[in-house]
């Protein structure tokens, strides 16, 4: 029986063996010939696939590039005729567009000045704003791009005109014993006695009679002559400042100016002044 | 009593080691050369497969700039009509 028991335990000893090291080689070759066969249809399939989305992705591409080229020559002819119906070609466009660009740099250099600064070269302001009006009568202004672009400059111009104050003086307070003459003769004022008159019609609305000013008045020292003002000088008369191109260009508008300085002038419309800082209304 | 005990030992011993072998030995593997040719069908796959994903990137970016080619001649036409137009033709 013994014999028979050890028998018995060998057996089942040698069959655990044995599936153990068939289970490890299994373990290292998990693979089946099935699988295999799966997994080397599968990635056919995708090879194949992937290959045939190619030549119609390519053939896409081809039809793409063409459409491409075709729309873009559709374009450029198209401009040639635009360019063509405004009577110049894409370098008289170029040109107008960079003379556009130097007006926009020209703006810009005066956007980054003080407003002092500003107010002493606002002639170049209305030379920038006079070549944008010659521009606008190029019929090349009539492009979308350009009405655009000059609208900018437009806006710049007006940005311009608002930063810009109205008018640049200092103050001066009256001290005992100031007078006009005495004032304008300072050499921190105008260093001209004859001035004192500039002084009185620059602050006419505070000055009543100009022999009459009070200790602690305070009067507006004119430094620069306003966009809405005018100072007289020697040799001058209303005909002649409305002619000024300044002014209005137009001697004939005279009568504009002296209905606005009335108040100065008097009934007289001859009687003007040297240093006399005339108002001139828009 | 013995001799039928060990015949029947020998009957079972048999039994177990065939019944093992058979368990294991039937089962068939890819061989390595065919795991090579499985492994290189997937290499081609997978690089077939990003050469179209690149076909169609390149194909997105055509799309993309044949739609700004049309928007241009549109552009283009109708500021045609526009000067046209002011033209009086």
């Amino acid at each position: 029986m013994k014999f028979v028991a050890r028998c018995v335990s060998l057996v089942v000893i040698g069959m655990v063996a044995i599936m153990l090291s068939g289970g490890a080689a299994m373990a290292q070759e998990k693979m089946t010939m099935e699988d295999y066969n799966l997994q080397l249809a599968d990635w056919q399939k995708r090879e194949a696939d992937a290959k045939a989305a190619i030549a119609t992705t390519d053939a896409e591409i081809a039809t793409l590039r063409q459409q491409i080229s075709s729309t873009d020559q559709q374009a450029s002819q198209t401009w040639q005729e635009v360019y063509g119906m405004l009577g110049t070609d894409e370098a008289g466009v170029a040109s107008f567009r960079s003379q556009l660009d130097g007006l926009s740099a020209e703006l810009d250099a005066l956007a980054a000045l003080s407003p002092e600064e500003l107010y002493k070269r606002r002639a170049e302001i209305d030379g920038i704003e006079k070549r944008l009006m010659e521009m606008k009568g190029n019929k090349i202004s009539w492009l979308t791009e350009m009405e655009d672009r000059m609208a900018t400059l437009e806006g710049k111009i007006a940005q311009l005109r608002a930063n810009m104050p109205k008018a640049i003086y200092d103050e001066y307070t009256v001290v005992r014993g100031d007078y006009l003459w005495r004032i304008s003769g300072k050499q921190d004022i105008y260093s001209d006695p004859y001035a004192w008159y500039r002084l009185y019609s620059y602050n006419r609305d505070s000055i009543k009679d100009p022999d009459l000013i009070y200790p602690n008045q305070s009067l507006k020292v004119q430094r620069e002559v306003g966009p809405d003002e005018y100072l007289v000088a020697k040799g001058d008369y209303l005909a002649k400042i409305a002619g000024n191109s300044a002014v209005y260009g137009d001697p004939t508008k005279w009568a504009r100016i002296y209905e606005a300085n009335k108040d100065l002038q008097g009934s007289d419309a001859n009687r003007i002044y040297p240093y006399t800082v005339l108002r001139i209304p828009r | 009593m013995m001799q039928s005990a060990r015949k029947i030992v020998s009957w079972v011993a048999v039994c177990a080691v065939v019944s093992s072998m058979s368990l294991i030995g039937c089962t068939k593997h890819p061989n390595e050369k065919q795991l090579q040719t499985l492994e290189e069908t997937k290499q081609a796959a997978l690089a077939a497969e990003a050469q179209l994903e690149q076909k169609r990137q390149e194909k997105a970016t055509l799309e993309s700039q044949l739609a700004q080619k049309k928007a241009q001649l549109e552009k283009a036409q109708a500021e045609k009509a526009k000067i046209a137009q002011k033209l009086g033709m």
